[in-house]
């Protein structure tokens, strides 16, 4: 196993809203290796985006809280405790970030070339000119046609697959050890989509990147994740490497997650599988098992008490009572409950 | 971005047209003699004679048309009715460049200030720099400017002798004029590079420049300031097309010789030729600054150079 | 284990807690509290800004003491007594007497009606105007929003004051005429105003959905434009009344505004402005007034627009 390059602990994030304060990230663990692709996957607000804002720093300071006691240790040093000065460093060139929307992500009165240069000019001193040429150098291994003319064009000029490809420009220019992708396709066609994983999943080869993506949209993790963590409402509620999740998942959200990805082969006419409900409030969270009001196999006990974790393999385990030995498992789905470890 | 310039001076040009003819006609057709004044109870003949020599003798449009010939070719603007001899084009010659030093100089202290106050405003937002900023804001936007001229110049000159109280020539001149013209600028400018700032500042982009690891430093100078810049130039233009107008009240005040202060004399006096001529400059200066401030957005603002070049 | 967990253990009934229970009872879509309809939610936040239901309180007794005040002192404001003329504030007159040994304060609170009612009026037609040929444009689309917009962008590089002066001059100083020349290119913002909203609604999918459900035009209209175009219309106005107050008080400063015997704040500061060399007061007041005025309507507006959407509060 490749090195451990990023161990989050108990990372716990809230902010403060006129309405109380909102308990976004509850208490979340993971790492990530060199090279390995993690997915987080979640509805929107379940605390997905926040926790890789989180790891950035990127969070605003005025009304956001981090408890004490979390860590986000990057090659052992804490980022949660750095210095401002430290953290800018670190951005852009050791970790990066690409984010959803392309069109508001760019900004609209610079050229594209100066956007990607900048990445390059303020993390190393090298002169303007060639900071132009790795610029140039990098629109083109996003294959951005006609690349040197796109250089000095605006972000409108551009269609929204292309921003997004000038976007992930702009995060690798210095070659960065993380890539974190917040829902890189989900404001684009589906089949732009299916483009841009492809380049990211070639990019990250070459450059023997870790990546943590974070989507809603179980169809486009499939391919590229190595691992994936099921959020809900701040908390993860399973994780397992990709076949694991895809085929053995043993919490029921994870299961409602992949019967809502529409199948192209099913030949039943069936209405769409949709979650009924929504995601509890964050500002009074329930006290058990906070997808319990949503779960058809829910019992008594999860809405009283939160479930422990059960391990069913190095790298699979999820949090839900259904796994109690007490439990009322009839009519659940195959290999959902397994032996435990 | 030729074709761009070359659409609004077009257009400009025929608003200019259009605001001459109504302007003519308008007050051609007002009511009362235009000679009336001038004339009291001259004899018929003499008054005939003066009617002829203004062509008020003529019907309405021949004068009209008359009237734009001149102007057109020899750049005649119209002599006045009440001052004999003294034409509008004397008056535009000597006391224009009166009226633009005031307001160039209150609109130069309007947009520094009031960008940098915006800004500073905005990047501390609920801190008390910027409570203090509001207050300020909100007072000076309540207080019309001739009150605020009337209190400087009650204060200022009349009680504490620092500055004349009226008059003009020197650099002391200038001090409660300016002062009085820009506080108002200073307070809308103030206000909407603050909200500007503070929009910009809530965008996606200013995330992805931190991301990049752009300092706070960095942030503000290259990524927010332009982009909340932008429509703020957009107010520029009225501004500076409102130098010559908004001087009417200070000018009448401080006893300045200006081209407002003609200006509101012609209009009390019944002039009706001097206003139709000062009236024809102003719309000038006004449409003409417009365009200025047209070109300079299109230069600011690459997306309308773009797009309305390739139109 | 602590105490509690032990406690907890033993209250489990094991049998129960583990029975399957599924999605009754607790519906995920249940709401935490009450929601208000949109214009009970729009007053409570305005109710709890403090600024502005000062405003609201100030401006209230302002207008009072314009209506009620002369009654009380029981003063003429066209009465002339030159041998009481120029006397600053004292219990006879609060406010002093003018050039002319007219009581001030009476004479401060007829023009301010006067002031107050232009303001009104102008609004008024500029509302009017702007609203139906905003929303006109904005609905019809087309032919008739080109030509409107046409003649907005015209009557938009017209030089206000300069029109404002012309036709005061041309139409003579009534009241009709001040109010002509003041709206009659005030309305092209609230036109632009309400035709962009207008626009931004007719997209929306509940808009669409509205007509592809078979809702008549007019019901769109009362329905689902109207009460979201009011929100912004309303902040226009608060804060457009202001503007004609002062545009009124400024063009008596250059000799155009109400003519004698009737008098405005600008024409009470016009008049003090001549004397404020030696008597003060007589500027003084008219001045406070309309600077009070104008606050109060700024408080308001403010508290209007950050009461009907909070996210663009500043």
């Amino acid at each position: 196993m490749k090195e451990k390059i990023l161990e989050v602990k108990n990372l716990e994030v809230s902010f403060k809203t006129y309405a109380g304060i909102s308990h976004a990230v509850r208490g979340i663990d993971f790492d990530l290796h060199k090279g390995e692709t993690l997915a987080i996957v979640g509805e929107s607000g379940c605390g997905k985006t926040v926790s890789s804002k989180a790891i950035m720093r990127l969070l605003p300071e005025s009304n956001t809280l981090i408890n004490e006691n979390s860590e986000v240790l990057f090659h052992g040093e804490d980022l949660l405790k750095k210095s401002e000065n430290e953290m800018v460093s670190i951005r852009g060139s050791k970790i990066s970030m690409i984010f959803q929307d392309p069109m508001t992500s760019l900004n609209p009165t610079m050229k594209i070339g100066d956007q990607i240069a900048e990445s390059i000019l303020i993390h190393r001193k090298i002169s303007k000119e060639e900071a132009y040429k790795e610029a140039l150098e990098m629109l083109q291994l996003v294959k951005i046609p006609n690349a040197e003319k796109r250089m000095k064009q605006y972000p409108f000029e551009f269609s929204g697959g292309m921003r997004q490809r000038a976007m992930i420009a702009i995060a690798l220019a210095c070659k960065p050890e993380i890539l974190i992708a917040d829902e890189p396709t989900t404001a684009l066609d589906v089949t732009i989509q299916a483009q841009i994983m492809e380049l990211i999943g070639e990019l990250q080869k070459e450059l023997d990147m870790a990546m943590i993506l974070v989507t809603h949209d179980l169809g486009v993790v499939a391919s590229v994740a190595d691992k994936i963590q099921v959020m809900y409402a701040g908390k993860i509620v399973e994780r397992g490497d990709v076949r694991e999740i895809f085929y053995q998942s043993t919490h029921p959200y994870t299961r409602a997650l992949l019967d809502s990805v529409p199948k192209i082969h099913s030949t039943n006419k069936e209405t769409l599988y949709s979650l009924k409900g929504t995601p509890p409030d964050l500002i009074n969270p329930p006290v058990g098992c906070s997808f319990a009001p949503r779960c058809e196999y829910g019992m008594n006990i999860c809405r009283k008490k939160y479930p422990e974790l059960t391990k069913f393999s190095d790298t699979q385990e999820c949090n839900c009572w259904l796994h109690d030995p007490r439990a009322d498992v009839s009519n659940l789905p195959e290999n959902m409950i397994r032996r435990r470890q | 971005m030729v074709k761009f310039i070359g659409k609004r001076l077009a257009y400009a040009v025929l608003t200019l047209f259009l605001i001459a003819t109504a302007t003519f006609f308008l007050v051609a057709g007002a009511p009362g003699d235009p000679i009336a004044a001038k004339v009291g109870q001259m004899p018929e003949q003499a008054q005939e004679i003066i009617r002829e020599k203004y062509g008020l003798d003529q019907p309405v449009v021949k004068r009209y048309t008359t009237y734009m010939k001149n102007l057109l070719t020899t750049g005649d603007f119209g002599e006045s009715i009440i001052y004999t001899g003294q034409s509008a084009n004397d008056i535009i010659k000597n006391n224009t460049l009166v009226s633009a030093k005031i307001g160039l100089l209150g609109l130069l202290f309007q947009v520094t200030i009031g960008i940098s106050l915006g800004m500073v405003a905005a990047l501390n937002r609920g801190k008390p720099v910027d409570h203090v900023i509001r207050v300020l804001v909100v007072l000076a936007i309540c207080v019309p400017s001739f009150v605020f001229a009337s209190v400087l110049q009650y204060f200022l000159a009349f009680k504490w002798k620092l500055v004349p109280v009226f008059g003009w020539g020197e650099l002391k001149h200038y001090i409660l004029p300016v002062a009085a013209y820009a506080i108002g600028g200073i307070a809308s400018y103030t206000k909407y590079m603050r909200s500007s700032t503070l929009s910009v500042i809530g965008e996606d982009y200013i995330i992805t420049a931190k991301a990049k690891g752009c300092t706070k430093k960095r942030v503000v100078r290259k990524h927010v300031l332009r982009n909340a810049m932008l429509p703020i130039i957009t107010m520029i233009g009225p501004s500076l097309a409102g130098i010559f107008a908004g001087s009417f009240i200070l000018e009448r005040m401080f006893a300045i010789p200006g081209l407002g202060f003609y200006y509101v004399k012609a209009v009390s006096d019944n002039d009706y030729t001097m206003v139709i001529g000062l009236t024809i400059f102003f719309a000038i200066l006004f449409v003409g600054s417009l365009i200025v401030v047209d070109i300079l957005y299109g230069i600011v603002d690459p997306r309308i150079r773009v797009a309305k070049g390739k139109k | 284990m602590s105490t509690k967990e032990v406690v907890m253990t033993e209250e489990w009934n094991e049998s129960d807690d583990f029975k399957r229970v599924g999605t009754e009872g607790l519906s995920g879509e249940d709401i935490g509290e009450k929601s208000l309809t949109y214009w009970a939610d729009v007053w409570r936040r305005f109710r709890e800004n403090k600024l502005a239901i000062f405003g609201l309180i100030l401006l209230a007794v302002i207008v009072v003491i314009l209506f009620i005040g002369p009654v009380i002192t029981g003063q003429n404001y066209q009465l002339i007594d030159a041998s009481i003329k120029n006397q600053g504030p004292s219990s006879a007159h609060w406010f002093g007497t003018d050039d002319m040994g007219r009581d001030l304060f009476t004479r401060v609170c007829v023009g301010g009606r006067i002031s107050i009612y232009i303001g009104l009026c102008c609004t008024l037609v500029m509302f009017v105007i702007g609203a139906l040929l905003g929303a006109l444009a904005g609905l019809k689309g087309g032919l008739v929003d080109d030509i409107i917009m046409r003649i907005c962008e015209f009557i938009g590089n017209l030089p206000y004051l300069i029109i404002v002066v012309i036709l005061s001059m041309v139409l003579g100083r009534s009241m009709f005429s001040l109010v002509f020349a003041m709206s009659l290119t005030a309305w092209v913002g609230t036109a632009r105003m309400v035709r962009g909203q207008i626009l931004q609604i007719k997209e929306q999918d509940y808009v669409q959905a509205a007509t592809a459900l078979g809702a008549s035009t007019g019901r769109i209209i009362i329905k689902h434009l109207l009460p979201n175009t009011l929100g912004i219309i309303m902040v226009d106005i608060t804060m457009s009344v202001p503007g004609f107050i002062f545009s009124e008080a400024f063009l008596s400063y250059i000799g155009l505004g109400v003519r004698p015997p009737e008098t405005s704040w600008g024409a009470l500061a016009s008049a003090g402005q001549q004397q404020l060399m030696f008597y003060p007061h007589e500027l003084f007041f008219p001045c406070l007034m309309i600077v009070l005025t104008m606050l109060t309507f700024h408080l308001i507006g403010d508290g209007l627009s950050d009461a009907l959407d909070p996210k663009l509060r500043k």
